[in-house]
């Protein structure tokens, strides 16, 4: 195996770790007509986070006040995508065999005619618009606020890989490609790239919008709101030596982390 | 390249990662006596809702 196809391996199996496909999209990909595996699959992502919410709404009496409707308000579901002319159509989950996983009951009939898991508002602290419950939830919202950072973090990592992984596949696979077979593979591989990005970024975005109704001004210099217009492939792979890549710059979240200032102090000096 | 060692170091730019979301929690359930307390807990709770966003 050579030393680059080691690495993009390397990056495959770590998405595939870190992601979990989401309800909401699978509901949304499920063709017209769905197979009997495909609704069964819905069916066992729907019990499970069914028993994941319940369990969370069930305990969130310990440490909630009582909430009325009003009280919360759902995250908006802003759907980021990449700009137009690096638009790629994200690889869809072609699932042939379904994961087994013990614990799963079946839906009983009156649960089933409820509100589906995946509509609920979460009563996390963020959540609650009231700022009279809020002032009340001071240690419950400095310990999301920290989990959140942690999350976008997370989840910026996840883009950066993304995009560093696309524009690779594009500079090499893409480009090399000799046949339509190849062509094909290619891109069947820069698509699910940017399956990953796309998740990530909404991954991101969720957590982000958490921070900002958390309102600490320090958080949201450090996390900005991520662009669709930023989520572009690095042109110093794909295209360097270009005309004007001295003025080019990364967006911001390449340039994230505890040691901004590290970079800019013994790493500039040149090699005795 | 008679130069190696630690000036290959300079390539190591980001060996000090922004803190994940595992790091975090483990830090904030980490308590000195090894108990569970009502920090811990309230942390477990948060981050199970999280998660179940993150699901849903």
């Amino acid at each position: 195996m050579s030393c680059y196809s080691s690495f993009i391996y390397f990056l495959s199996s770590l998405e595939r770790i870190s992601t979990r496909s989401r309800l909401r999209l699978e509901v949304k990909n499920l063709p017209l007509k769905a197979t009997t595996n495909q609704k069964l699959k819905v069916a066992r992502m729907r019990a499970r986070l069914r028993g994941q919410v319940n369990d969370f709404i069930n305990s969130s009496s310990t440490f909630l006040p009582d909430l009325e409707e009003g009280d919360l308000k759902p995250m908006e579901d802003e759907v980021i995508t990449t700009p137009e002319d690096e638009y790629v159509e994200p690889e869809e989950n072609v699932d042939g065999s379904l994961d087994d996983e013990e614990g799963i009951e079946e839906e009983d009939e009156d649960e089933a005619a409820s509100v589906h898991p995946e509509a609920i508002t979460l009563p996390l602290p963020s959540n609650i618009t009231s700022k009279k419950i809020k002032s009340s939830l001071e240690s419950l919202l400095s310990i999301e606020r920290e989990l959140r950072k942690g999350q976008a973090n997370d989840a910026l990592e996840g883009v950066r890989i993304g995009l560093a992984n696309k524009s690779l596949l594009l500079l090499t696979d893409v480009n090399k490609s000799r046949s339509t077979k190849q062509s094909t593979r290619a891109w069947s591989s820069v698509r699910n790239a940017q399956s990953q990005i796309l998740l990530h970024a909404n991954a991101y975005h969720r957590a982000w919008q958490a921070l900002n109704s958390i309102e600490n001004s320090e958080d949201l210099e450090v996390y900005q709101k991520l662009d669709g217009k930023h989520l572009v492939v690095v042109k110093d792979i794909t295209a360097a030596k270009r005309y004007g890549q001295g003025s080019d710059g990364l967006a911001w979240f390449w340039r994230i982390g505890p040691n901004e200032e590290s970079l800019t102090g013994e790493w500039m000096a040149e090699c005795k | 390249m008679e130069e190696r060692g630690e000036y290959l170091s300079i390539f190591d730019l980001n060996h000090e990662k922004a803190p994940t979301l595992a790091q975090i929690t483990l830090q904030l359930t980490e308590n000195e006596d090894h108990r569970p307390n009502d920090k811990s807990k309230i942390v477990d709770w948060v981050a199970a809702g999280i998660k179940a966003q993150s699901d849903q």
